[in-house]
């Protein structure tokens, strides 16, 4: 019996030889198993998109019937982007600094003690279970007994410890981006650090020996030139989701705070969330698709670009630069 | 020689050694932190509104008060339009777990099975438009596009799927062929064998036979992992149902309203709200702490290749 991804090579696209009943016979299985999903495919996310994109160029009447409206949307959310101190800007500039923030702190972090995790330190197995806890336990619950803790329980705390002008951090709105971005950086370990200690394992061991061999001892000189490029595609994948997700991840917000976060925490995630959902009316749809609309037009290319150059420079791809530096040497 | 270099230490070793422990510290510091708010939680769940007031937030009850969790058990309820409009439905605690779990199971195992077949033929048929659906499910999975959640309510209110779990279950896995679950299912299926299916067609069994005695079974650890992930994220999930699914209420959303309302209409005390919360951790706590050998062992995501 051949194997059928070969026996297709062989008989119908290498070779113009007519296709067998075997290969046909193979050919409706696989889409036998596809149909379904590619049904919902086509009208959950083709057509939805599709119908978004004629939207944004739409109003919705209060009998839900649509009227042509033109660039009307996409010049009110550029305005507003623009805007000296307009809630849109607000939100645009908060999700590029939780990016940024989820980017140079938390995913440095998240590597450094996922190689520490893999390196065994003391306590790591109850250190992989308590890291866990935020995806655990319901973020809802874990956002609210946060807020409750570092609202008025740590208020409360601090002025017993004599600072007694210490803010509520979740009630002051000069406070409360800080601490919903200290939340999320927090928060954040969970699956990274299950998921990046066991990519550090699939890593062939006869590697560290011969590193040793050839005087590489420290710590940081194995996590530099043996963990990080071996571990590189599993990091790609992250970084690239990551800013794939930088306009759309509303973070903590609804648990924190439903749909009346103060104006100084939102982001646009959560400001499409809010236009979308809080009076579930369909008047604030086609704003909305106009706004995803920019944004995507914005976000995808740059996404695309990010995930380029990240394959370009993969330690562990033949035809990246390195790979092609190794050919040379 | 190699004795020389044991008791010898370099000093870049030595250093190394030391910030190992360092580190190891903070890492360790850090993930207790992470049991501040779920130990907070609890003690306070197990004291009365004097206590709680009176005492540290912080300090351990001095006797059990176990009226917030009678309290939860039996008051928990909530009065909600029915999905066709027509009148009122009262849920109650033992309701909102059965829709708790048949979301969590349903739909976990709706979309994980989809995800399976089509990581399977992808993986191991090679079909007209098999490189095109890879590369599709890729690019969907990188590609952020933004803002047609308005076109997609009006879509599920026209198609009756608004509002209504079963097809809220049976219309989820429309992007099967994509994302991490995918992913992960597709390197599964391609680190096992064909050989295995051989004998099943040298004995005159057929694909779907080597699909479900040979394939599907090889790759159950995956299959496992991915079912208690997903079976936890849905039992936590109160935004499809605050979203997609307001005439229904699971447990967490119960407890979302209960505590959001329960200050400023129910009069409850934050004890009794606390209470709720870990009613609803309880399951999946257990779940995850009987199970984390397993997930923690198989959860591996590789590159974006396509």
């Amino acid at each position: 019996m051949i194997k059928p991804a070969e026996k297709v090579t062989g008989d119908a696209f290498s070779s113009k030889k007519r296709v067998s009943r075997k290969t046909v016979k193979e050919w409706i299985f696989a889409y036998s198993f596809l149909v379904y999903p590619l049904l919902l495919f086509a009208v959950f996310y083709v057509y939805v998109n599709i119908d978004s994109f004629i939207l944004a160029f739409q109003d919705v009447n209060i009998d839900g019937s649509r009227t042509f409206a033109g660039w009307a949307h996409f010049k009110y959310f550029l305005t507003e982007l623009f805007a000296e101190s307009g809630l849109i800007k607000i939100s645009f500039t908060n999700s590029i600094k939780i990016y940024l923030v989820g980017l140079c702190i938390s995913m440095p972090l998240q590597l450094i003690f996922s190689y520490l995790l893999f390196k065994k330190c003391f306590a790591h197995r109850l250190i992989r279970i308590l890291v866990m806890m935020p995806s655990i336990i319901s973020s809802f619950v874990f956002c609210l007994v946060f807020r409750s803790f570092a609202g008025s329980s740590l208020q409360s705390l601090m002025k017993s410890l004599g600072f007694i002008n210490f803010p509520n951090l979740m009630d002051n709105s000069n406070y409360v981006f800080g601490t919903t971005l200290f939340y999320s950086v927090w928060s954040s370990f969970s699956s990274s650090l299950i998921i990046y200690p066991n990519a550090m394992r699939s890593v062939d061991p006869g590697i560290y020996e011969s590193a040793q061999i050839d005087g590489m001892c420290t710590m940081f000189q194995e996590f530099r030139y043996i963990i990080l490029p071996l571990i590189f595609p599993t990091l790609s994948t992250f970084l690239v989701l990551g800013f794939a997700a930088m306009m759309t991840d509303s973070g903590a917000l609804v648990p924190f705070f439903m749909y009346s976060a103060p104006s100084t925490a939102y982001n646009m995630g959560y400001y499409l969330t809010v236009q979308i959902f809080s009076e579930s009316n369909p008047m604030n749809y086609p704003g909305v698709a106009a706004a995803g609309m920019l944004l995507t037009v914005v976000v995808a290319p740059l996404t695309l670009l990010v995930r380029y150059v990240l394959d370009r420079i993969d330690p562990t791809r033949e035809d990246g630069i390195y790979g092609k530096k190794r050919k040379t040497a | 020689m190699a004795k020389n270099v044991k008791l010898h230490k370099s000093s870049g070793e030595k250093a190394s050694i030391i910030l190992k422990y360092a580190l190891g510290v903070i890492l360790l510091i850090y993930a207790l932190s992470l049991l501040v708010p779920i130990y907070w939680m609890i003690i306070n769940s197990f004291k009365d509104i004097v206590q709680y007031y009176q005492e540290s937030e912080f300090s351990f009850p001095k006797s059990l008060y176990l009226d917030n969790y009678k309290f939860i058990l039996n008051n928990m309820s909530f009065e909600t339009t029915s999905k066709d409009g027509s009148g009122t439905v009262i849920y109650t605690l033992p309701w909102m777990f059965y829709y708790s779990f048949i979301w969590a199971f349903g739909n976990t195992a709706f979309c994980l099975i989809i995800q399976v077949m089509c990581a399977y033929v992808v993986a191991k048929y090679k079909f007209p438009g098999r490189n095109f659906l890879y590369s599709l499910g890729i690019i969907l999975m990188i590609l952020p596009i933004i803002g047609s959640t308005g076109s997609a309510m009006l879509l599920r209110r026209q198609l009756g799927v608004y509002n209504n779990m079963l097809l809220m279950i049976l219309t989820a896995p429309c992007l099967a062929f994509s994302g991490i679950n995918f992913m992960m299912l597709h390197a599964a299926f391609k680190g096992v064998p064909w050989e295995y299916a051989e004998a099943v067609f040298i004995d005159g069994g057929g694909h779907l036979r080597v699909f479900i005695t040979i394939m599907f079974p090889m790759i159950m650890p995956t299959f496992w992992v991915l079912m208690l992930l997903g079976f936890i994220g849905a039992w936590n999930d109160y935004s499809s149902f605050m979203f997609w699914m307001p005439s229904y209420y699971n447990v967490a959303m119960g407890v979302y309203r209960f505590q959001y309302e329960s200050r400023l209409e129910l009069g409850t005390t934050m004890p009794q709200i606390l209470a709720s919360f870990a009613v609803v951790s309880l399951p999946v706590v257990i779940l995850y702490v009987a199970f984390q050998k397993l997930i923690t062992a198989n959860f591996m995501v590789g590159g974006l290749k396509g």
